[in-house]
């Protein structure tokens, strides 16, 4: 311990610009810890919450006997049966936009609502609304004058219904609201809620809900063992976002090897006088250690509590942003023992390497202050010495890298690490920006109508479906859209006419819907579909086969006659033939138009409008906030290497003191200084940009190829061509930079003492 | 004779002081040093350790800088030149042997010869003049050999080639002999004799005496001073 305190004395910047790698590093690891948090907490919270392990959404009901037969079903432990619908409210509250209802009993016992300000509501004149819907203590106005204005008493929201907007309102209230008789959604907690049993119970629900003619209207949500319904895609973000952390940390082992090194070399002298005067090598091997080993002690636990705090930042960002809600403070002990291990671990194997070095050096050598690191031992080094490389001073550079190997290779590896991270992060960005609007590319219209209710308001038929029945203009085309499941893959169905002019009909292989191929069906029958290529192509799908996906309305069979370039994962099928399948023959809930939404108040239902432009926008804004997590992380990456980079350069240029002052004392000045170690380093650099940008756009196709896998969807990958020279402009400036710095330290050291000194 | 002896003096060094360290531990490493030494004399400066000659030699050869005093040495004031002229003075008026040879390691004989006519005025048929010096002394034949290839003799040869490469008004040889043997300590001053026996000006510091009596002149130093009963013995 004074030993290695001693060492800190020595060299105080040194050791402090290791430290703080060490600590960035174990902090960026830290992110490692999200996941668990994340899930843990979004456990707890849907725990607490009640949340259904399955919800429906279904055609209206009579609950009067409903519900007791499904308490009665097996493993069934709670049943609530509400209402759920979209209102348009008038002025003074929500802006004119469309909300979505829900019924909220006084007392449930499934999907409870977390309050955050406020109370519950008392009366039917009174409502709760999640946060951002509308103030507390403002009036919502009802569009029917039924049930009157409504008084927003509290502000809150349950696990299901997390970063939505929407108004819980008491039973009553919401079926005058909605104006649905009855109810139309099921929520369902189970004993023991495995996948198994949850399949098992939908079977039996869907069973029960048939025998009355109830239709699902939308895909059942199931939850299964208690998890959060955005807890997989917080993982997978976590995870890519964490291995910036651990390149973060083998950059900050770099680092530290090159300053144990170092303080190893530094210490030759002394390792030799106590193996003179009888210590063992291992004793004197255990001595060399201890400095090294003490950084990372002391950047672990620096790290640890920053790691802890960037966990729980980036917890929360995440955790606010895509699901509004503000995780408690938490830590993962796993992650904080293996950070832990990484940091004084990693700092005992990378000191270990010197340190037997620098025992083996000959005693008489090393007491006589000889530098240990010698040149031309080696037949590389002395073929090199062979090979004219420019003039004196080039030579003496490329050499210099030659003779130590270890920090050239370090060097080279911190430069790469710093240019790798700011083009993954760069290609990342491009890539994702890419995505964005290629997603959209397939289709053609200007402005998306969408039924907010699982009905049906627009006809399919011409001439209502290009025309002004549909309350739009021409330019109209009305059409399904609607989610599948494909074994465990969500996937967007699209019914779209034959003829349709909204969508981009060329296919990769087989062909387009065909007008004629689609007669009048019954419900059963095989529908033709094109399918999304890449999906098709990870899922092994070809021209021809069949495949089964689960519809709200149940099991449809289709026939992949063509695939499509399209890079979501999406089915397109003739309109008309799917309306039949859901239950709703020539009725669409989709109006596509080129030529501006429909007129308000003219489609008889709560419709939802968005223009393409929105959609982008609200792809970028995602896109922004991972983005800004994986900059961060980026950031730390940078840093670490730049703090690697330029002590592994003073320390250098500290092993070549007596070199530099030798160029000095033949009468070499600052420029030449300069220009040797600035060759060195732009060769260096350059290599490591090299390095570092093959490996960042390895790394990134790398992350958006799992990326696009965990997800079947054609995500694509761009390079951020314009990142590489900005990254070796990067490079360029700060080796100028170092090498600035680094000639004026050398001027400043006095000649004749380091002249005279030993190495 | 003294004003006469300063109108032909080479080097000129009046009140010459330099202290290492601070405040306690402050201590005189030459204490007001007054020294003339002619163009083409052979000077040794000699004395116990610690007793200041090196850092004569650092201050004269340019490589330092006095805390107080002037060195006048070729006609040019040092102790008031900004590093970088000083730089250039050194690579056209001085040549320097150090005990320890300070040859670069990863450069052959040859290169490390190199080295010395890189710096200074523009040397036509730079390859040429450094085989030459080698030859000198004796080392053309190793001029591709690395350090670690070569005797300390010959590394030390090398770096009185290297200091005499670009025929420098002085050479400041510090101890050039002390890591050698006898037989090739006796090698390397008869180079630096050769030297002087050339036109250039030598300042030899040593510990042997009987290689010092070879020289033109002694200059005994003791804690930081010329020792006046011995200053400039022949």
């Amino acid at each position: 311990m004074r030993s290695a305190l001693r060492e800190m004395r020595r060299a105080p910047l040194r050791v402090a610009a290791s430290t703080l790698a060490i600590a960035l590093a174990i902090a960026a690891m830290g992110i490692f810890a999200i996941p668990s948090m994340a899930s843990n907490t979004l456990r707890d919270i849907a725990a607490a919450d009640l949340a259904a392990h399955l919800q429906l959404t279904t055609t209206p009901f009579d609950a009067t006997t409903l519900r007791a037969e499904i308490e009665q079903m097996d493993g069934v432990e709670a049943v609530e049966l509400g209402t759920t619908g979209t209102v348009t409210f008038g002025s003074g509250g929500t802006g004119g936009e469309g909300v979505r209802v829900e019924s909220y009993p006084e007392s449930s016992s499934v999907n409870r609502i977390r309050l955050g300000e406020g109370r519950m509501p008392r009366d039917a004149g009174e409502v709760l609304v999640s946060p951002g819907v509308a103030p507390l203590g403002s009036v919502l106005r009802t569009p029917g004058g039924d049930p009157g204005d409504l008084t927003v008493v509290g502000l809150g929201q349950s696990t299901l219904s997390a970063a939505d907007e929407v108004v819980f309102a008491r039973p009553d209230t919401a079926a005058l609201l909605t104006g649905i008789e009855g109810s139309n959604t099921i929520s369902l907690r189970l004993a023991d809620p495995t996948a198994e049993n949850l399949e098992t119970t939908l079977a039996s629900v869907r069973a029960v809900l048939g025998s009355r003619s109830v239709a699902l209207t939308s895909l059942p949500v199931s939850l299964p063992d208690g998890a959060h319904p955005i807890e997989e895609g917080i993982t997978e973000v976590s995870f890519m976002i964490g291995s910036l952390g651990v390149v973060a940390g083998i950059v900050a082992l770099v680092l530290l090897a090159s300053t144990a090194s170092a303080m190893v070399t530094e210490r030759t002298r002394d390792a030799a006088i106590m193996r003179a005067i009888g210590a063992r090598r291992r004793v004197a091997r255990r001595e060399l250690r201890r400095p090294a080993v003490f950084v990372g002690l002391l950047g672990t636990a620096i790290g640890l509590p920053l790691g802890v705090l960037v966990a729980n930042v980036v917890a929360e960002m995440v955790l606010e942003r895509f699901a509004g809600l503000n995780p408690p403070f938490s830590l993962d002990p796993v992650v904080l023992a293996a950070s832990a291990v990484f940091g004084v671990l990693g700092a005992r194997i990378v000191s270990a390497r010197s340190a037997r070095r620098v025992a083996r050096v000959e005693l008489t050598t090393a007491l006589r202050d000889r530098e240990p690191i010698s040149f031309g031992n080696r037949w590389s080094d002395r073929m090199l010495a062979r090979i004219p490389t420019g003039g004196v001073l080039s030579r003496m550079s490329l050499r210099s890298m030659a003779r130590r190997r270890g920090r050239s290779v370090a060097l080279t590896a911190q430069f790469g690490a710093a240019v790798g991270a700011a083009v993954l992060v760069a290609c990342l960005a491009a890539s994702i920006a890419d995505f964005n609007g290629a997603e959209l590319a397939s289709f053609r219209w200007d402005h998306e109508t969408t039924a907010a209710d699982p009905v049906s308001p627009f006809g399919l038929d011409r001439p209502d479906r290009t025309g002004s029945g549909n309350g739009a203009g021409t330019g109209a085309e009305a059409a399904i859209h609607t989610e599948g499941m494909i074994d465990d893959w969500e996937i967007e169905v699209f019914g779209v006419a034959p003829d349709t002019a909204m969508i981009d009909a060329d296919v990769t292989s087989g062909s387009w819907l065909s007008p004629s191929g689609t007669p009048s069906r019954r419900p059963g029958d095989v529908l033709p579909a094109v399918l999304a290529e890449r999906f098709a192509d990870q899922e092994g799908y070809e021209v021809g086969d069949q495949l089964t996906v689960d519809l709200a309305a149940g099991p449809t069979q289709f026939e992949v006659i063509g695939l499509h370039p399209i890079r979501s994962v999406a089915l397109f099928a003739p309109a008309d033939a799917l309306s039949v399948e859901l239950g709703t023959p020539g009725r669409g809930n989709t109006l596509w138009s080129t030529g501006g939404p429909p007129a308000p108040g003219s489609v008889g239902a709560a419709v939802v409008n968005t223009t393409r432009d929105e959609l982008f926008a609200e792809d970028a804004a995602a896109r922004d906030a991972i983005l800004g997590i994986f900059g961060a992380i980026g950031v730390i990456v940078v840093s670490v290497s730049l703090i690697g980079t330029g002590s592994t350069v003073a320390m250098n240029l500290f092993e070549r003191r007596r070199e530099t002052a030798t160029l000095q004392a033949n009468g070499a000045r600052r420029r030449d200084v300069r220009r040797l170690l600035g060759v060195e380093l732009l060769v260096v650099g350059m290599t490591g940009w090299t390095l570092g940008s093959m490996a960042g756009i390895a790394g990134a196709r790398a992350i958006m190829g799992f990326f696009a896998a965990s997800n079947a969807i054609d995500l694509g990958f761009e390079v951020a061509w314009t990142a590489l020279p900005l990254a070796a402009l990067a490079v360029a400036g700060v080796v100028h930079l170092f090498a600035v710095t680094a000639a004026r330290g050398a001027q400043r050291k006095p000649l004749e003492s380091t002249l005279r000194a030993a190495t | 004779m003294h004003a006469r002896e300063s109108a032909r003096s080479l080097i000129r060094l009046r009140g010459l002081t330099r202290v290492w360290g601070r405040g306690e531990s402050a201590q005189k490493a030459l204490a007001d040093v007054d020294l003339d030494i002619a163009a083409g004399e052979l000077v040794a400066v000699v004395g116990p350790s610690g007793s200041g000659k090196s850092t004569l030699g650092a201050l004269i050869a340019g490589l330092d800088r006095p805390d107080a005093g002037s060195v006048v040495v070729c006609g040019s004031r040092l102790d008031r030149m900004p590093a970088d002229d000083l730089a250039v003075w050194r690579s056209d008026n001085v040549g320097i042997v150090f005990q320890n040879f300070n040859l670069i390691a990863t450069l052959t004989a040859l290169e490390n010869v190199l080295l010395a006519l890189r710096f200074g005025r523009r040397t036509p048929k730079r390859s040429e003049a450094a085989r030459a010096a080698l030859a000198a002394v004796g080392l053309e034949a190793k001029a591709h050999r690395l350090p670690s290839q070569l005797s300390g003799g010959e590394q030390q040869r090398v770096g009185i080639a290297r200091a005499m490469v670009h025929r420098p008004a002085l050479v400041v040889a510090d101890e050039p002999t002390g890591s050698l043997d006898t037989a090739a300590g006796r090698h390397v001053f008869e180079l630096i004799q050769r030297l002087r026996n050339g036109g250039t000006t030598v300042v030899f510091i040593t510990h042997d005496l009987a290689l010092a009596s070879l020289a033109d002149r002694t200059v005994h130093m003791r804690d930081g001073r010329i020792d006046p009963a011995n200053a400039g013995s022949r």
